[in-house]
């Protein structure tokens, strides 16, 4: 027992030491058995159209911003959060935007933009923030900087990732339901028949998920 | 009619995605720091890993039943970091791993073991599979640190038993 050492890192990291953690944080947020942020993506990308892209980047940078703070502060110990409540919250974030896609129609109609959403997305980013902030500070207990900052770029290029194959997956969605004549009434445009279906998807999965982890 | 095939297949699509999701989103990896020992200038191996996915995968090894405390003998935890971690010295021969001691600290255990026959980690190979059994998204974190720099890569599911060449 006596003769395990403590390590003490001294050595400046080498280029793959960023590699690592930026592929590591890439793993983590495409790893489609772990979906819970696929989900909450899909969510947030609902109502866009591929020509609202600017605006969807501002709401995943918002949720990106809001995940990175509560990471940094968790895993340096300023924040505690117990990680029964944080993986409670994760689906509630989910349902609350899928809930808001069903609630809120003004994008749908191209009316209007939510400025609101960057807001919203970066408060539930702080909540996502904190569900892999305890494996974190868990396993770098003493050299934290360079594996937060290099799991951090790899998620953040990985919802880009998730985000141009969703919007990909998207466009065809709504040609195929323009070709179904789905909207021919003209009181639903194709995207609006897609965000609603996206979000009851979204919404029945993770409101599972919410009652399988509510931590009463 | 359209209405109802489309709701039909809403909720087709979120029963598969709950079927085949994990409810929770874990981060499964451990670290292992490679250095050359101070004291005898020996290869030394110190990794990381959350305690109660590595006792039960310790205890699967041994043929035991999982401990609740997460508690398992020393000797087990020895033979299955031997079966899972692979050295082989710049000659190409395998380099057999030897028991160095364990401590927790939390939700972690610091297990560390010495490789008597490397002296120097250029041209070593090293593959790790610690857990490939229990977790097929598995990532293993492997930092070496020589010449004042550290060097890192990674170890996952598809690697199999591939080892590579510290950096």
């Amino acid at each position: 027992m006596s003769r395990v050492p403590r390590w003490t890192p001294s050595a400046k990291p080498a280029m793959s030491d960023i590699a690592t953690y930026i592929e590591l944080g890439f793993r983590h947020i495409t790893d489609l058995k772990g979906a819970d942020h696929i989900l909450f993506l899909l969510a947030l990308a609902a109502i866009y159209r591929f020509r609202d892209w600017r605006e969807c980047v501002w709401v995943a940078t918002a949720f990106t911003v809001g995940h990175s703070l509560t990471l940094g502060l968790a895993v340096t110990n300023v924040l505690n959060i117990r990680p029964a409540l944080v993986e409670f919250l994760i689906p509630i974030t989910i349902v609350a935007t899928g809930l808001e896609n069903l609630i809120a129609r003004d994008q749908a109609k191209g009316s209007g933009t939510r400025r609101y959403r960057p807001v919203l997305a970066g408060v539930f980013g702080l909540v996502h923030g904190a569900g892999f902030a305890n494996y974190l500070r868990s396993l770098f207990v003493d050299d934290i900087a360079l594996p937060l900052f290099g799991f951090n770029v790899g998620i953040e290029l990985g919802q880009i990732c998730v985000l141009v194959l969703t919007f990909a997956a998207f466009t065809a969605v709504d040609r195929l339901i323009a070709a179904a004549r789905l909207s021919s009434d003209g009181r639903a445009a194709p995207v609006r028949i897609r965000a609603v279906a996206v979000s009851c998807v979204v919404l029945f999965v993770a409101t599972r998920w919410a009652v399988q982890r509510a931590p009463w | 009619m359209r209405c109802v095939a489309t709701i039909v297949a809403c909720v087709c699509a979120a029963i598969a995605v709950e079927a085949r999701t994990a409810w929770t989103h874990p981060l499964h990896t451990t670290l292992t720091e490679i250095v050359l020992d101070s004291a005898d200038g020996t290869m030394r191996l110190t990794i990381r890993a959350f305690a109660d996915d590595f006792s039960a995968v310790v205890a699967k090894h041994a043929g035991r039943p999982r401990p609740a405390d997460y508690n398992v003998p020393a000797g087990d935890i020895a033979s299955y970091v031997a079966s899972a971690v692979s050295v082989e010295d710049p000659s190409g021969k395998h380099a057999p791993l030897v028991w160095v001691g364990l401590r927790r600290t939390g939700d972690l255990m610091w297990i560390t073991m010495r490789v008597p026959s490397v002296r120097s980690l250029r041209g070593v190979k090293l593959a790790s599979t610690l857990l490939f059994e229990n977790f097929d998204d598995q990532v293993n974190i492997v930092q070496s640190t020589y010449d004042g720099h550290r060097y890192s890569m990674l170890f996952t599911a598809g690697d199999g038993r591939k080892l590579k060449p510290i950096p």
